[in-house]
């Protein structure tokens, strides 16, 4: 052994410099051999790439489907695309910013940054549109200090201006709900508030949109111990427009028929508690509500044809 | 001799590493080689080991095997204790099976991530329903609940096909039942099911071999009390919900309890706790500190007469009791019951049960179409049919007839609404509050009155954190409910002809306006209950 040196460092100092290479070379082809496959399927993958277009795609179904961080890292590394692609991208990392975990409170500001940005190149494209009404919910449920008068303020502006949109008219329910709420149970404050809601309904488009909005003001005047002839005329045009959930279709219907009841409409209730016998026969409120049809006494003739409340569902 | 020993060092190293090299090759040859030949393995893996559903599982496989000779299905059942930690390693490991009993483990965010969604398959005919009565239905128009069981109302998306349902029953030990009367009659009436109850005591005693009338423990007693109870409050619930409502729910149960609308006082309270403290004094002392293994113990080994608990332990106790059994619904007192019939609307309907034991299919299945092929196979009504006569499980399709070890547990679609019991679902505080009281409700020197003063302290302010509690939970619900809301929106206006999307985007509009109602009202509840404890309310 050389003096000085460790077993090892002497059995490396003795050799050739030619064979100390040779661990090395054998390394290296064995690595060579091994990652070889993994090279070839790499490659294979690669195939064509996406387009600007099919990116964004696959990012809004990752987020449409809970996969917020794997959508937003799919919105990070989008290049390309037109000009409203890239709007919508910046959307979309607004919007899944604000569905990262931890939430964090830099987080909310960086995606209330991102969307009044774009709100103030456009407020009116896709992008535009939906910016607003997320920057509204990011005032009204994500911010860690909420402003619900701010949020309130630009729903209303964004009925009034964009409308047209089913999921961007949800912005009336919201009103609805942060409106009716705030008077509470007192029934005066309780029917200004119902009565100060309805030239929103004169300002929705689409069949969603009214359903949400009548749904909204039914269920919560009726919670709230509001007069159930005002409730019943909402509660009607809600049932009458088709609810994509079974629950919230049969419960609409049940809404109806109480409120009608509630009001001494007799036959009206018969005819909304007999379309949920019929529709909704594996309901296990079903066999209730037949005893309620049994016992119920007969009223005065009444057409079941809904009339639009306030002239709005026209 | 360093140097020598380095180089077999060497050389074993990288003969090692060449044999691993290898072995991948032959298995990726052995692979390719099977998919040559059209031989598929589709592994199927539950947490079902109660007896008959293996059995089950196992000759539907082989029919299914017998049709398509070049498919292998292989069942991998996994104890319920560890389903959830071995599930999560094999999802995130990559080597799920390709179809697995969903439940258990399963958050939103893995189904979305690890499944495949299943809408497509639900909206079309099942194939296997040819020449039968269901031929050319929708797949989820051939199940009793509509597929309810299999729909993921967060995700809106189908994700699985159930293939049986539950029910709640108190089964009876029937070589017991004629010993103690003579008979073998079934309780029909609270009555007489707390006579039968009180012949068991006596029976016991004359016998000298002392006897349960009702197998207790902290699993099982919670089935029959809760519905004693909700008996109590079922005419209350129906006054308390507003018009059109059936259901009081957690929110108006403190909403109304808020507005002083009912109390700890109120008779209908007082009458559903003497009838739990009156059966409760029917199972073994000390019965909430037993386990459900220990209850079961006792019903299997003949020391108790009857337990209480649902249909998915049929088949277990028909293999391992050595007695005959049969299963009845938990008796309710009815209308003319002299003591608690002036709160009971009658009989509670069942109609509402979903189909479960529901199978999914992973994202990473090698097979996916074969695997859909298969559960399809399982929900066509013939094969449901065997499914139901092999496990003695509640059917989940449309029109098949129930196993005559079944019949006791078909779903009572006849019913009125449930009442509400002491602890809404989802109410930790205020279920920690009554269970650590309830000893004292159903002990021998206890009572309803000691039991009341117990919880009246903290009832309301239990009934607060829980709703502070929900509150939470539900924003937290909104504001994720949100940010898929805009993935929907994005994948609707990028598809304007997509049908699908256009149906997801309806569905989470109300779904998203149904959620913001509760968080609303919850809010508004919870400031009511905080207004009361305030003015020194309890």
């Amino acid at each position: 052994m050389i003096e000085g040196l460790t077993s090892r460092e002497s059995f490396l100092f003795r050799i050739s410099p030619a064979r100390r290479l040779c661990p090395a070379v054998l390394g290296g082809a064995l690595l060579a051999i091994g990652a070889a496959p993994v090279i070839a399927e790499t490659a294979g993958d690669a195939g064509e790439a996406a387009t600007p277009r099919q990116e964004l795609d696959s990012a809004w179904q990752q987020a449409s489907r809970f996969l917020f961080r794997d959508a937003h890292e799919g919105f990070n590394a989008m290049e390309g695309g037109d000009a409203g692609e890239a709007r919508m991208r910046r959307l979309g990392l607004a919007v899944t910013t604000l569905g990262l975990q931890p939430r964090t409170q830099r987080n909310i500001q960086r995606a209330e940054l991102q969307l009044r940005a774009l709100i103030d190149e456009n407020p009116s494209d896709f992008s535009g549109r939906f910016a607003r009404f997320y920057l509204a919910r990011l005032l009204e449920t994500h911010a860690t200090t909420p402003d619900p008068e701010a949020a309130r303020e630009l729903y209303y502006q964004l009925l009034l201006e964009q409308p047209g949109h089913p999921m961007l008219e949800l912005a009336a329910s919201r009103i609805a709900y942060n409106d009716l709420y705030t008077a509470g149970a007192d029934p005066g404050a309780l029917a200004a508030a119902e009565l100060s809601l309805r030239p929103l309904a004169e300002l929705l488009q689409t069949p969603a949109g009214r359903r949400e909005f009548h749904t909204a003001v039914a269920f919560t005047l009726n919670e709230l111990g509001g007069d159930p002839q005002t409730a019943l005329d909402h509660a009607l045009i809600a049932a009458e427009i088709p609810n994509p959930l079974p629950q919230m279709q049969s419960t609409n219907l049940l809404l109806a028929a109480g409120l009608a009841a509630e009001s001494g409409r007799t036959e009206l209730a018969r005819h909304y508690y007999t379309r949920f016998v019929s529709e909704f026969q594996r309901d296990g409120r079903n066999y209730s509500v037949r005893k309620i049809l049994e016992t119920m006494p007969s009223g005065p003739e009444e057409s079941t044809t809904v009339q639009p409340a306030h002239g709005t569902d026209s | 001799m360093e140097r020598i020993l380095n180089t077999i060092g060497i050389s074993l190293l990288a003969l090692c590493f060449l044999l691993s090299l290898g072995r991948i090759a032959w298995k990726s040859a052995a692979r390719t080689g099977e998919s040559a030949s059209d031989r598929v393995e589709i592994r199927i893996a539950h947490w079902q080991l109660e007896g008959g559903i293996r059995e089950a599982i196992d000759a539907l496989a082989e029919d299914y095997m017998r049709l398509n000779p070049g498919v292998r299905v292989l069942q991998i059942p996994i104890p319920e204790r560890i389903y959830k930690n071995w599930l999560l390693t094999q999802l995130v490991g990559g080597t799920a099976p390709d179809i697995i009993q969903l439940g258990i483990g399963i958050s939103d965010e893995r189904l979305a991530r690890f499944f495949i969604p299943l809408t497509e398959v639900a909206d079309a005919p099942n194939p296997h329903n040819t020449g039968t009565p269901l031929e050319g239905v929708l797949l989820r128009e051939t199940f009793f609940d509509g597929m309810m069981g299999g729909f993921n109302p967060a995700l809106l998306e189908y994700y699985g096909v159930p293939l049986s349902a539950h029910t709640l029953r108190v089964y009876i030990n029937m070589d017991l039942l004629r010993d103690i009367t003579g008979s073998e009659k079934l309780p029909q009436t609270y009555r007489e099911f707390l006579d039968l109850c009180n012949q068991a005591v006596e029976y016991g005693r004359r016998t000298g071999r002392p006897l349960i009338p009702i197998a207790g423990s902290r699993y099982n007693s919670p089935f029959i009390m809760n519905s004693l109870f909700a008996s109590q409050t079922q005419r209350l619930a129906r006054a308390l919900c507003p018009p059109g409502s059936f259901d009081l729910g957690a929110i108006r149960f403190s909403s109304t309890y808020a507005d002083g609308r009912w109390s700890l006082d109120s008779p209908e309270i007082r009458s559903g706790l003497k009838i739990m403290r009156e059966v409760g004094g029917r199972m073994q002392p000390g019965f909430m500190q037993v386990s459900r293994d220990d209850a079961s113990f006792y019903f299997m080994q003949g020391k108790a007469l009857m337990i209480a608990t649902g249909s998915w332990d049929s088949s277990s106790i028909s293999q391992q009791a050595k007695f005959p059994f049969r299963a009845f619904r938990i008796p309710l007192p009815d209308r003319e019951d002299p003591e608690y019939g002036e709160f009971v609307l009658g009989i509670t309907s069942e109609a509402g049960t979903n189909a479960g034991l529901t199978l999914g299919v992973t994202s990473t299945s090698k097979h996916p179409e074969t695997a859909i092929d298969f559960l399809r196979f399982l929900a066509s009504q013939p094969v449901n049919q065997k499914f139901t006569d092999i496990s003695n499980w509640l059917p989940s399709v449309v029109g098949v007839n129930p196993s005559e070890a079944t019949a006791d547990f078909m779903i009572l679609t006849n019913g009125y609404t449930s009442g509400f019991t002491l602890v809404p679902s989802g109410r930790a505080d205020l279920s920690r509050l009554v269970n650590n009281a309830f000893h004292r409700l159903v002990a021998p020197e206890g009572g309803v009155e000691e039991f009341v003063e117990i919880i009246r302290p903290n009832f309301l302010r239990a009934q607060l954190s829980d709703s502070e509690r929900n509150l939470l939970g539900m924003l937290s619900t909104i504001q994720r409910l949100d940010v898929q809301m805009a993935g929907v929106a994005g994948v609707a206006a990028l598809q304007p002809d997509d049908e699908n999307a256009a149906r997801r985007m309806d569905m989470i509009i109300a779904s998203s306006n149904m959620q913001e109602n509760s968080l609303y009202n919850q809010r508004f509840v919870a400031e009511k209950l905080r207004e009361r404890i305030n003015e020194g309310d309890q």
